[in-house]
């Protein structure tokens, strides 16, 4: 894989990934003809005042049938989602440029740094994004959320209380307390819906 | 002036592209996140072979190509059945744009509302 990185006319950066070395001025091109489209730049404008703020809310979703594939939506002032852009993990990035190349990393997508997706991968490639696509912003503080379905709870969340266990109360029986050692989280919790489906 | 023309069955052929995923129904998916300035989606149900299929359907469709510019065609086609969510409303058009010069051209696609300006300019 080769990978072209390019600044636009506006100052947002954008990468071409390749299966073959391209001419400079091709891969030039190419970025700064898939960069964006008509519905990205009318988008931007909502986006630009959302991570203007301090603090930012963002929430991402797994696309169906690729749970590798984050959909991030970012609150807006009245709560509202607006769409950001799609995250992808390196593995997904490599099967896509078996199918077609390019592959271009532009307004509406990001690549994770990671083969694979973790909180922190997750964190880092939204910033990332920001900073690509925002070049004259200063970083938000980033509140971001796994969607995990009205019967989950955040993956954030499970892993605190996962870290964090129950002090046991000094009133409980020898009995209770071998109740208590023996807890395990709910498997519906620990493997929530979509994931299953996907 | 030269038109370059989307080149579906040529050879070399226009490539289809996902569009980064853009327009894949996801998990959690409401109405509510097709609302401007979002984009539209797909319903549940459709993955993505189905989706290349419509697509590549719609720009083999004949008579039905627009040039909107030299370097870019845009097609459109009803489907008879709703495909998708466009504007918090079902969409029941197959829109496909197909872009990117001569060198790396490729087509991708998107489901329309009638509602959509996009549409009632076609």
């Amino acid at each position: 894989m080769i990978t072209f990185e390019s600044q636009l006319a506006n100052e947002h950066r954008a990468r071409g990934f390749f299966r073959e070395l391209p001419d400079p001025q091709v891969a030039t091109a190419i970025i700064a003809e898939r960069y964006w489209d008509d519905d990205d730049q009318v988008r931007m404008a909502a986006l630009q005042t959302i991570v203007e703020r301090t603090n930012v809310s963002a929430i991402t979703y797994p696309t169906l049938g690729h749970r590798d594939v984050l959909q991030v939506f970012l609150r807006d002032g009245g709560g509202e989602p607006v769409f950001a852009c799609v995250l992808v993990s390196g593995a997904r990035l490599r099967d896509m440029l078996a199918r077609s190349s390019p592959i271009v990393e532009g307004f509406a997508m990001q690549v994770l740094s990671s083969e694979h997706l973790s909180v922190e991968s997750i964190r880092a490639a939204l910033q990332s994004w920001i900073e690509r696509c925002f070049p004259s912003l200063v970083l938000p503080n980033l509140v971001v959320e796994r969607w995990t379905g009205p019967e989950g709870i955040s993956q954030e969340l499970l892993e605190l209380l996962l870290a964090h266990p129950v002090d046991q109360p000094a009133t409980l029986s020898a009995t209770d307390a071998d109740v208590v050692g023996e807890l395990h989280p709910d498997p519906g919790l620990a493997q929530p819906p979509y994931e299953l489906a996907a | 002036m030269v038109v370059r023309l989307c080149r579906v069955d040529a050879d070399p052929p226009c490539g289809w592209s996902p569009h980064n995923f853009k327009h894949f129904p996801f998990a959690g998916m409401t109405r509510e996140h097709t609302l401007p300035p979002n984009p539209a989606r797909y319903l549940p149900g459709f993955d993505a072979e189905h989706i290349r299929e419509i697509e590549t359907g719609t720009a083999r469709t004949p008579g039905i190509r627009r040039e909107r510019t030299p370097s870019k065609s845009e097609y459109q086609r009803g489907m008879l059945q709703v495909i998708g969510w466009d504007l918090g409303q079902d969409a029941t058009l197959s829109f496909v744009e197909c872009a990117g010069g001569d060198v790396a051209r490729v087509f991708h696609g998107r489901p329309m509302g009638i509602g959509n300006l996009k549409a009632a300019s076609f």
